[in-house]
């Protein structure tokens, strides 16, 4: 027994009291251990796809990337934990006096590179010179404890960090986040909004800044947030987050920068329902789809769809796959510029007719309908010549929550939306652009000083912050209060562009007048210098037109059509500006009255724009006198007591009132 | 409720540990919800010597939504509103701008911290916010005279 005494034996034994993670074999004196790999600043790791060996095999990596048709991406991720690197140790029976010891390093998933590994491996026989032969397993191991500390130096390399191929990426990324979640599984976290102190596993360390609360309030939170359809509330929960300490100038400048909500997957991972996920995403995408102007829907009225646009790509089935970038801040930074830019919303009517007709073409993402953004028709093609829907042209139910709009809601003087106060005071900030306002009147408020508005003695408003604190719901229209202030200034715009209205139709029909004149004369030589068999179908008909448009300026309905004319004048497919003379004009009829010839729409087409002309009948004469009565009563501001019974289809009725 | 238990947390520690100035108590044992503040006027401030009673209404979804807040008493101040609803119009107390992790005790140390500090570029009132920039003896003056007056 005592000769059996071994000082490998003793080393051995002192070593699995230090590690009690070690095993040993005492009979064939070997021994293995784990040893963690946490460097204490997270190492950064480069994946490169389809790395073989060495340099050269670059140049293969970059084709093969090529021919597959994926881009030759680089990943640089920074890893604060590594598999493990696995020591094994055997000790010869020389040791410690004549031979070193015999040591071989392996890496779980087989991540660090060969040399490094023997790099390592050597460390053991130098130590053992260097101590003069002595046990030196404990000093080895330490020292590679030291170097896994430091990231086992890799960082000092050419490339400044370990380069490994795509295929380890996934193996790695998880273990570092799986070791990061058991390790935060373990701790306690004092949750901030229920107060209590928690296990790691029942809480959720936001991803972007680290923040812990425990999964019942976040789900709590995030689930009423989300039901009441407060998107802006699904961010970060600590009050410090996403505030800079800076002046409140900055801060209030680059807090809507800084505050960023929660991408879907950080939800699902809290463990909120994916229904209520789902919802989420699309709210949001809604928001900004409705935030944006550019944005048109679909003119069933049953359906209503946005159409589909590439800046707004559909929601994929599976959430975890939704592209980052839809909710990152730079996305929504972009759609304030582009709201910034609009700065008249009266003018989009012209403004959204794309120069390119092909351009012209919407789709619907709910029911696939192809229509035309500018007429709101099915799709015409791209060679018919169109012109933006009427206003008038509404269905029941947008009338109704037109109606609805106009009465129980105030605009945002920045973005149009309309807003309803639920209760408190008539300082409003816009739940989609963060204008501050005032609910009664309307009126842009500074944000760093909004109730000022209602201190000014004289003004509408003075004294009347809390006015209508209950919210708008009860309240009669009628009296005079909130609403009735809320869309005054509309009244009044419409008022204003009415009265413009009816003098640019006088003064387009006296222009008319004269361009129908010349428009004969032109179409005549027209007719007589290219020859009758070609322009002599045609040719009538444009007298026709311009007769139509002499007989119908007078009436009433002038002003309805004078808005179409009017938007006609912008229209850029028109085929030649009105400075290029009537003759082009004449031209540009008769081109367009072809084309409806040739998809055999002519018929239909010169039937109905004669009938005015040639035989006005009872119908038409008892619609237009109506129109003549409520115009005169709207003169006389009575046009509440009108009755439309006598107009089929309201027309004109309804942007007035 | 877990609502339930975070006040009753809030209010011992509020009792045990009350934010300088401030003493707090439930308007009925019976109803969580509704706390009266008594805030002594800070030091160096018009309002020294005065006693502020404040009512805050904890809505059923606290903490997930803000309290309200209401002083009872009347004070000459640019950001308490002048009529009995007594509103204080606080960032912190904003819907869009509350976070859950904030206290009771946040909030009445902030209050404290406006009334030692009144901040005139977000006043409700602004006759006194005017009066404040351009007139501030007067102004002590009068918040002076309220606190005789008023908060006794």
């Amino acid at each position: 027994m005592a000769a059996l005494y071994d000082e490998r034996v003793e080393e051995l034994g002192s070593l699995e009291a230090i590690y009690p993670e070690l095993t040993s074999d005492l009979d064939r004196f070997t021994a293995s251990l784990e040893l963690a790999i946490t460097p204490s600043k997270p190492l950064l790791v480069r994946f490169i796809p389809h790395v073989t060996a060495g340099g050269g095999s670059n140049a293969t990596s970059y084709a093969a990337a090529a021919t597959n048709g994926s881009a030759y991406v680089e990943r640089d991720v920074k890893l604060s934990h590594l598999p493990p690197l696995c020591l094994q140790v055997t000790l010869p029976a020389e040791y410690p006096a004549d031979a070193p010891p015999k040591v071989h390093l392996t890496t779980k998933h087989d991540w660090l590179p060969k040399e490094r590994l023997s790099e390592l491996e050597a460390e053991a026989e130098q130590l053992w010179e260097e101590y003069g032969h002595c046990q030196i397993l404990f000093t080895y191991i330490d020292s590679l404890q030291q170097a896994a500390e430091r990231g086992l130096d890799l960082d000092q390399s050419a490339d400044g960090c370990l380069v490994l191929s795509a295929a380890s990426e996934s193996k790695l990324v998880s273990f570092d986040s799986d070791t990061t979640l058991s390790i935060f599984n373990t701790g306690t976290y004092d949750c901030g909004i229920c107060l209590e102190p928690k296990k790691g596993s029942s809480c959720y360390r936001m991803k972007r800044c680290g923040h812990v609360f425990c999964l019942d309030c976040l789900q709590g939170f995030y689930n009423n947030a989300i039901t009441e359809g407060d998107m802006a509330g699904i961010r970060c929960l600590d009050p410090t987050c996403g505030k800079t300490p800076a002046t409140p100038e900055s801060s209030r400048k680059r807090k809507r920068k800084a505050e960023r909500t929660l991408h879907p997957r950080e939800l699902l991972a809290m463990g909120i329902e994916e229904s209520m996920v789902r919802r989420y995403v699309e709210m949001k995408r809604k928001k900004k789809l409705e935030a944006d102007k550019s944005t048109v829907y679909c003119p069933r009225t049953w359906c209503q769809g946005a159409a589909k646009s590439s800046k707004y790509p559909p929601i994929p089935a599976d959430l975890l796959a939704y592209a980052a970038a839809e909710l990152s801040s730079g996305e929504e930074s972009d759609v304030e510029s582009t709201l910034d830019g609009n700065d008249s919303p009266r003018s989009t009517g012209s403004k959204d007719i794309p120069p390119d007709p092909a351009d012209r073409l919407a789709v619907c993402e709910k029911c696939s309908l192809a229509f035309c953004r500018v007429c709101y028709m099915g799709w015409h093609g791209e060679f018919a010549r169109c012109f933006p829907r009427d206003p008038n042209e509404l269905s029941v139910e947008e009338k109704a929550s037109y109606d609805y709009i106009r009465l129980h809601t105030s605009p945002c003087p920045t973005c149009c939306s309309p807003t309803q106060k639920t209760m408190g005071c008539n300082h409003m900030k816009c739940f989609q652009c963060n204008t501050h306002f005032c609910y009664l009147c309307g009126a842009w408020l500074d944000g760093q000083n909004p109730y000022q508005h209602f201190n000014k003695a004289g003004t509408q408003c003075f004294q009347r912050l809390w006015e209508l604190e209950e919210g708008d719901e009860g309240q009669n229209p009628g009296d005079g209060q909130g609403f009735a202030g809320g869309r005054g200034w509309e009244q009044m715009a419409i008022d204003v562009a009415r009265d413009a209205d009816a003098q640019e139709a006088a003064a387009q029909a006296a222009d008319r007048e004269a361009h129908a004149e010349e428009d004969a004369i032109a179409a005549e030589l027209l007719v007589h210098g290219h020859g009758l068999h070609m322009a002599g179908h045609d040719a009538p008909f444009v007298v026709h037109m311009a007769q139509i448009r002499l007989d119908e300026e007078p009436e009433p309905l002038a002003q309805h059509r004078a808005a179409r004319g009017a938007r006609r004048q912008r229209n850029p497919f028109q085929a030649h500006p009105p400075a290029q003379g009537h003759q082009a004009q004449a031209q540009a009829v008769r081109n367009h009255e072809r084309a409806a010839a040739r998809q055999g729409r002519l018929a239909g087409h010169g039937r109905v724009a004669r009938r005015p002309a040639t035989v006005a009948n009872d119908e038409d004469e008892r619609q237009q006198a109506e129109l003549q009565r409520f115009l005169e009563m709207a003169q006389r501001d009575e046009e509440d007591g009108w009755d439309s019974d006598g107009l089929d289809e309201d027309d004109g009725v309804f942007e007035i009132r | 409720m877990a609502g339930n238990k975070r006040i009753m947390k809030e209010l011992a520690e509020v009792r045990t540990n009350p934010p300088p100035g401030c003493t707090v108590t439930l308007a009925d044992e019976n109803d969580m919800g509704t706390w009266d503040a008594v805030m002594d006027g800070p030091p160096d401030s018009p309002y020294t010597g005065g006693h502020y009673k404040i009512q805050i209404t904890l809505p059923k979804e606290y903490p997930f939504k803000p309290p309200q807040l209401s002083f009872k008493t009347k004070i000459y101040h640019p950001n308490v509103s002048n009529d009995d609803r007594g509103a204080m119009c606080l960032g912190m107390l904003r819907p869009d701008e509350w976070k859950p992790p904030n206290k009771i005790a946040d909030v009445l140390r902030l209050v404290r911290s406006v009334l030692a500090a009144p901040q005139p570029d977000d006043a409700v009132e602004q006759g006194i916010a005017d009066q404040f920039k351009n007139d501030r003896k007067s102004f002590d003056k009068v918040a002076k005279e309220w606190v005789g007056r008023y908060a006794k």
